[in-house]
């Protein structure tokens, strides 16, 4: 083998057109493996002579041998990998997308064992963006990324790789945990519809065997179905036997809360939590299983705008099992300041007025909201008609297609019919 | 660490744009493994507050490590504001503001909170009643009960002096509706295509 | 949502009104008006009349009429060879109506005797006929031993030899005539499922059937539907049923019975046109409705949106109608769905009721007219909202262009949100194949 002087020159001096890349990258090929990785703590001075932006290639090929070697490496490594992450060019990293994900991975675990995981959330972010060829890809560092949101509760960071909408997927295992942890970040900043449509991703998901994270996104898509709906809905008919045989019977006591709350009736809510709050707790649901709770007296609320023109103060207390009517005061009050009904209190008289909704569909606001929905859905719709051809053209689907044409699992069934039943 | 950008928004007072700011820095130093101990900690949170980001300022709170808390009697001081933001404990929030000897640095911002939050809350009663007594209005506002009359009453609410109980004056609500013929343009190519 | 608190002073009246909407049917004794048990049993015969005495004497509450009941029922059952049943009877007179009344066991053993005997001669006759192979005879056999066994009570047993008949059958009469027990025997049975596919294969015969078979027809086809809680076929059933009953099937079921049960049905399951068309205006009908008079004026007030006085009639006739042997079980549910009938149509013309004006109407409390009409909205029932700080219900005038509106972004919402998630998982299964076809290029 070279010596590592002859290597880092060649880096040095074959960063530039795509030629020369490819070129470095046949002899990186070559010098990768063991005896890079045993030179491990010798390789960190070289580092220092190579330019993360403009070296990226050979750069990765060196901090991933150190990075994989398992010495230690010192608390500077950290911060190299963080400012690499962060300066590396794409087009470059692109090559070795294997060596990319496995620093990330190895930056994760470091920061995770450090306990500092708030020191991996600005390289991450910056290391999804590289790896990815397309916004709609989903990589392996996207869950990597909202774990460490997660952990350094900076659940908004998360929303960066969250808002985007994920189509391309390498691994089901990313997707499930990305959908997971995606779900969990909505939940901490209340945003349950987009919390639901992420879990039941999760929970609808094709899969041959039940997995656990898909069965803990079951029980978080029931606690937050009834916070945001008041009701859980049934499987859809595409989702795997799997999980429509299996995951009620992993969930049991969810699927008894949404039965209890399908009941109306606040105290024998109250009690089954109580009763149940050591699975919740364990669960780490307690929480959330707490709101679902408390989103009962809002639904109850909500049913009677749809009763009643005015109601006694006194009359809503009663029939949300609310003590006072002051009590029924504030609740009316927070709902009203959180946008969830139309309300007038009347002190005087101690009446509420229930309104309709003012939105009248008429403001330049409305407007644009609707060209835009509408702009979306063409862009969605043409990429749904292209996404078919393809497949109807694509030789495996044909061949697989072909041979298993009346297969009843469901992981052969040709994805060409689930697309029309879906519509 | 650079905190000048933070100073600098301070400093102009343009406090709405102080929580992203903050966010970013903290995650860059963090990024680097730089020191704290410098962190404007309690500026932080009060701007998660400002912008009424409940949630955030929640998560902020619990991220920090105990030690940083203790030693930070005015960063405490912030989350009690955020405590009673929280519960919904509306006159809480005054008393929490004004019950605490700010710093210079913080001192601006914590009026210019009370006064938005004040304005907020005062939306929120117009839009939320039709009639309320005097001494509700005080207690939500934090003002005495004259001074809430007085700032009730400017506002066009009428007092019925007998029972104590204003009524409240909507606002006519201001919709524009002039449309973009741009807009309808491109909404009546969408009908268009619809139909052939 | 409907208001769960009780309010024990209007609850009470409610209760009082006995018309508290789906309140448990409670066997309290009858002050009212009495059902006079003889004239009763007068309207049936055969087997129904027992059975209809018994029930009465078990639901009525009311000694006296209790043990009148059963001493019509002893005396009748010893003039027929049921001995089961004589033995049920005694132990429920238990002594109360004297020796004359108790267990006669000299009876039952020479009754079970000849009952052995006749058993036997019969069924030595139909194996005669089977061997011989005569096709009515065996037709004939199997009919007697069925009707042997309808008098014993052996009522499977009675069943399965009418259905045995059928295979025999070799002219229209035959088969209506074999329907026709299977339908007697089936009803007493309980099995109504039955009744109705034997109606039907009655009805099917080519030849045109006789008036009076068919009225019976409909009848039994109403009370099939009647029990099924299918109220609105019941109702169809029952205004069709053709005068021509008469008192020709009262084996099963009384005219009276047709108007009563008719009737309510119709209440409950009838649009208003329907009704008019139906019921009021259907000449044939009128006449069943002449020979019951109170129900024939509550279907009137009713139409005549005469709630208060129809509703008094109703109450009237709700303890004899508790006592019927068909009708007991249903009396609640119909009750509830006129009552929400006549409210929702009470509300319907208006912009906005006066819910004291209302409540005045249906003879209840404003608060749980309240509770009544909270329910109904719930329901979708009735389009309206209610104004409780002033008493009021208002019509509710859906604004067709706002809610368009919403409809449609919801549906855009979810469109999205379906086609997002569908694309995913298309691109999941598309992963599956290449990684089952070839190796996975990243």
């Amino acid at each position: 083998m070279e010596s590592l002087e002859a290597l880092v020159a060649h880096i040095q001096g074959l960063s530039g057109s795509p030629e020369e890349v490819a070129h470095l990258h046949s002899l990186l090929k070559q010098a990768d493996g063991d005896s890079l990785r045993s030179h491990a703590a010798a390789l960190v001075p070289f580092l220092t002579h190579l330019s993360p932006e403009a070296h990226s290639l050979g750069y990765l090929y060196l901090l991933e041998a150190c990075a994989t070697s398992g010495a230690n490496l010192g608390a500077d490594f950290l911060v190299t990998v963080a400012d690499f992450l962060t300066a590396c060019s794409a087009d470059q990293i692109r090559l070795a997308p294997d060596k990319f994900l496995n620093v990330c991975r190895v930056f994760k675990d470091q920061v995770m064992l450090l306990n500092t995981p708030i020191r991996g959330i600005a390289p991450l972010r910056a290391a999804v963006r590289k790896i990815q060829a397309s916004p709609e890809q989903l990589t392996p560092v996207h869950a990597e990324y909202l774990l460490l949101c997660l952990l350094a509760k900076q659940y908004k960071a998360g929303l960066s790789v969250l808002e985007d909408d994920i189509f391309e997927v390498d691994q089901p295992k990313d997707l499930f945990l990305y959908c997971y942890y995606g779900g969990m970040i909505y939940i901490g900043l209340k945003k349950f519809p987009k919390a639901s449509e992420l879990l039941h991703n999760a929970v609808t998901a094709p899969m041959s065997s039940l997995n656990a994270i898909a069965v803990e996104a079951y029980k978080k898509y029931i606690l937050v179905s009834l916070i945001q709906n008041g009701q859980v809905p049934s499987f859809p008919k595409y989702t795997s036997a799997t999980a429509q045989r299996n995951m009620k019977n992993h969930a049991q006591i969810y699927v008894e809360l949404s039965t209890c709350y399908g009941n109306g009736r606040y105290t024998d809510l109250e009690t089954f939590v109580e009763s149940n709050a050591a699975v919740f707790q364990s669960d780490n649901n307690l929480g959330l299983a707490k709101q679902v709770l408390s989103s009962m007296y809002k639904r109850n609320i909500q049913r009677l705008t749809q009763t009643y023109l005015t109601l006694s103060l006194e009359d809503i207390a009663r029939s949300v099992q609310l003590d006072t009517p002051r009590d029924a005061e504030m609740h009316v009050l927070r709902m009203i300041e959180d946008g969830e009904i139309h309300a007038t209190i009347n002190q005087k008289d101690g009446m509420v007025s229930f309104h309709e909704d003012p939105e009248q569909y008429k403001s330049v606001e409305m407007v644009e909201h609707i060209d835009t929905s509408i702009q979306r859905l063409t862009a969605l719709s043409k990429k749904l008609a292209s996404i078919d051809e393809n497949m109807a053209c694509d030789p495996a689907y044909l061949l697989k297609g072909g041979i298993t044409g009346d297969s009843t699992t469901t992981t052969s069934t040709p994805f060409h019919t689930s697309i029309f039943e879906m519509i | 660490m650079d905190l000048s950008a933070v100073q600098t928004a301070l400093a102009d007072k343009s406090y709405s744009a102080l929580a992203p700011l903050c966010d970013d820095i903290l995650l860059q130093a963090a990024s680097r493994g730089a020191t704290t101990d410098e962190w404007p900690y309690a500026v932080h949170l009060l701007a998660h507050l400002y912008l009424n980001d409940l949630n955030s300022a929640r998560f902020f709170w619990k991220s920090l490590p105990q030690e940083v808390k203790d030693a930070r009697p005015e960063l405490a001081a912030v989350w009690r504001i955020g405590q009673c933001l929280w519960n919904r404990d509306y006159a809480g929030v005054y008393t929490a503001a004004q019950g605490f000897e700010w710093g210079t640095d913080l001192a601006d911002f914590i009026t210019s909170f009370l006064e938005s939050y004040r304005k907020r809350i005062f939306q929120l009663l117009t839009s939320a009643y039709s009639t309320i007594i005097v001494a509700d209005v005080a207690h939500f506002m934090g003002m005495s009960e004259e001074d809430a009359t007085n700032y009730a009453v400017q506002n066009g609410w009428s007092l019925d002096a007998a029972t104590n109980m204003l009524t409240v004056k909507k606002p006519k609500a201001q919709t524009n509706q002039k449309l973009d013929a741009s807009k309808l343009q491109r909404l009546t190519e969408c009908v268009f295509h619809l139909e052939h | 949502m409907d208001v769960e608190g009780e309010v024990p002073a209007a609850a009470a009246a409610a209760i009082a009104n006995g018309l508290g909407g789906g309140e448990e049917a409670s066997p309290a004794p009858f002050s009212a008006e009495q059902l006079d048990v003889e004239a009763y049993a007068a309207q049936y015969s055969g087997r129904t009349r027992l059975a209809r005495l018994i029930f009465i004497a078990d639901r009525c509450g009311v000694e006296a009429m209790q043990l009148e009941a059963l001493r019509m029922a002893y005396d009748e059952i010893k003039r027929g060879e049921d001995v089961q049943l004589h033995r049920d009877v005694a132990v429920k007179i238990n002594g109360r109506l004297g020796p004359r009344y108790g267990l006669d066991q000299a009876w039952v053993d020479t009754v079970a005797r000849r009952a052995e005997q006749r058993k036997e001669k019969l069924e030595n006759e139909l194996n005669g006929y089977r061997t011989n192979l005569i096709k009515e005879s065996i037709r004939m056999g199997y009919n007697d031993i069925g009707d042997f066994f309808y008098a014993h009570g052996q009522l499977s047993d009675a069943f399965k030899s009418y259905i045995r008949t059928r295979d025999y059958c070799t002219t229209s009469k035959h088969i209506v005539q074999m329907c026709m027990n299977v339908i007697l025997v089936s009803i007493e049975l309980g099995q109504f499922a039955h009744v109705t596919n034997y109606v039907s294969k009655a009805e099917q015969t080519p030849d045109s059937l006789d008036p009076i078979i068919v009225a019976k027809l409909r009848a039994a086809a109403g009370l099939a539907n009647l029990e099924t809680k299918k109220y609105k076929f019941a109702a169809r059933k029952f205004v069709e049923t053709g005068i021509e009953l008469g008192n020709n099937y009262s084996e099963v079921i009384a005219p009276q019975d047709v108007a009563v049960y008719g009737a309510l049905c119709a209440l409950a399951s009838f649009d208003r046109s329907d009704l008019k068309s139906k019921v009021i205006d259907n000449i044939n009908f009128r006449n069943f409705l002449e020979l019951v008079p109170e129900v024939r004026e509550l279907v009137n007030d009713f139409y005549a949106s005469r709630y208060g006085s129809c509703l008094g009639h109703l109450e009237k006739l709700k303890p004899n109608l508790l006592l019927d042997i068909h009708l007991h079980e249903h009396v609640e549910t119909l009750y509830t769905d006129i009552r929400h009938k006549a409210i929702i149509q009470y509300t319907l013309p208006f912009i906005s009721v006066d819910l004291n004006t209302m409540a005045t109407a249906f003879k209840t409390s404003v608060s749980m007219l309240e509770k009544e009409l909270a329910a109904l909205i719930t329901e979708n029932k009735i389009q309206a909202r209610i104004d409780s700080h002033n008493k009021i219900l208002y019509a509710r005038h859906a604004d067709q262009r706002n809610t368009t509106f919403q409809r449609v972004l919801q549906t855009g919402n979810e469109f999205e949100r379906d086609v997002k998630s569908m694309l995913l998982r298309a691109n999941l299964l598309k992963h599956d194949y290449i990684q089952r076809t070839g190796p996975r290029k990243m």
